[in-house]
């Protein structure tokens, strides 16, 4: 009897016309999700395009899953598919763009160098949004890795040639950029090498300058007692270690303050060169 | 026609996400932000209060002059701080000489380790 119920109804079902979800339907659910912002939902629809599509999906999904990744921040994640995107894309435009968006996602993750190599091995024979986009970048890792030089090259490359007004910007930028000198971290260094405190009072740390002046010459002091009522071997084993953990530490600390300073000042000009070397 | 409507629509806001500079605007300086001891704080009574002070005194004046090279998640002076809330000051002591004994690296294989920063995972 249930049998022929089920058989029955199995019958009805297939009267009407009902079907699943085929996977062009998959793929676009996911597409939809993803302009509408519904992450989790497109994610899921564009795994499974991607999972049993035989590579028909591959390169627009993985994109797609690339910017869902982007969105929430996962840069490392965003790269892996930004690059499973240029290795199943057939289209040299599609790859380039999405080249980019790879060594932009590296950027973010602040993997520089791998952003580098990403964008130096592109193709030049690429539309102009791209190639600008694609020097934009190479400024911006190049200045992170502090190569000024180069990042001046590329920022300048951004600009279309006819801006000469932005050219004369940047360049005045990455001028005023040479001229900040100070505080140079090896100066500060070599001074907190010669006199504990020195070198974080040049960076302008006036605090950790004192803090750093009054802990070693504490243990100096300390030292000269031990060796003055017991022996020079005794001051050596006791207190020449804390010495020499505080000294060290000291002078590496006032090389991070001036470096610190010095970065600020030139993170105001970045700021800048952003501002100006940005492709419209 | 459905799907090049789409493409465009794809193609123009990724543009716009790719060379928005903002997004690039806080990669080069990572300002110093101060650093809150969470150990030091929610004292319950005067002992807790003194350790926290001693604690805090030690990180100002001398750890912040010292090599950042710990072995262990938290620091020994954490631990020590933790061990005196959770055990009280004598036992809370006597776990922090046992952990400043254990602090040179040499068995990791007896510690979980945390991945985000590296270090042995160490709790008292």
């Amino acid at each position: 009897m249930l049998r022929i119920v089920f058989g029955l109804i199995l019958s009805f079902l297939a009267q009407v016309g009902l079907q699943g979800q085929n996977l062009e339907e998959t793929f676009q659910l996911g597409k939809t999700n993803f302009l509408l912002g519904n992450d989790q939902t497109a994610s899921l629809a564009l795994e499974r395009a991607i999972f049993f599509g035989q590579g028909k999906y591959d390169a627009e999904a993985f994109e797609m899953l690339g910017q869902i990744a982007n969105r929430a921040s996962q840069f490392e994640q965003a790269a892996r598919y930004f690059g499973s995107a240029t290795q199943t894309a057939i289209d040299e435009v599609v790859i380039g763009r999405n080249t980019l968006f790879k060594a932009s996602a590296q950027i973010r993750n602040e993997d520089f160098q791998l952003a580098l190599i990403e964008l130096l091995g592109m193709s030049d024979a690429l539309p102009d949004s791209l190639i600008q986009a694609r020097e934009f970048l190479l400024g911006v890792s190049y200045f992170n890795i502090q190569n000024f030089t180069d990042s001046r090259i590329h920022f300048r490359q951004a600009i279309p040639p006819e801006a000469k007004n932005r050219m004369a910007q940047i360049d005045s930028l990455f001028n005023a950029l040479e001229s900040i000198k100070h505080p140079d971290p090896k100066k500060a260094k070599l001074m907190s090498i010669f006199l504990p405190g020195l070198g974080q009072f040049y960076a302008g740390d006036i605090k950790n300058g004192l803090n750093s002046l009054l802990l070693t010459g504490g243990f100096f002091t300390i030292g000269f007692i031990v060796a003055i009522n017991y022996s020079l071997v005794d001051a050596m084993v006791a207190v020449v270690p804390w010495i020499q953990r505080y000294y060290v530490g000291g002078y590496n600390r006032a090389a991070g303050i001036a470096e610190n300073k010095k970065k600020s000042k030139q993170d105001k000009v970045y700021q800048a060169i952003l501002q100006t070397a940005v492709p419209n | 026609m459905k799907s090049i409507i789409f493409l465009c629509l794809l193609s123009s806001t990724l543009q716009a996400q790719l060379i928005d500079d903002n997004h690039y605007s806080g990669l080069y300086h990572h300002p110093v932000e101060p650093v809150k001891y969470q150990a030091a704080k929610n004292n319950t009574n005067e002992i807790q209060m003194v350790f926290s002070g001693l604690f805090l005194f030690y990180k100002f004046a001398f750890s912040s002059q010292d090599f950042n090279k710990c072995t262990f998640h938290p620091s020994c002076s954490e631990f020590g701080l933790l061990a005196v809330k959770k055990h009280g000051a004598l036992l809370g002591m006597l776990a922090t000489l046992d952990r400043l004994q254990r602090c040179n690296g040499m068995s990791p294989e007896l510690y979980t380790i945390d991945p985000e920063r590296m270090l042995l995972i160490d709790h008292p």
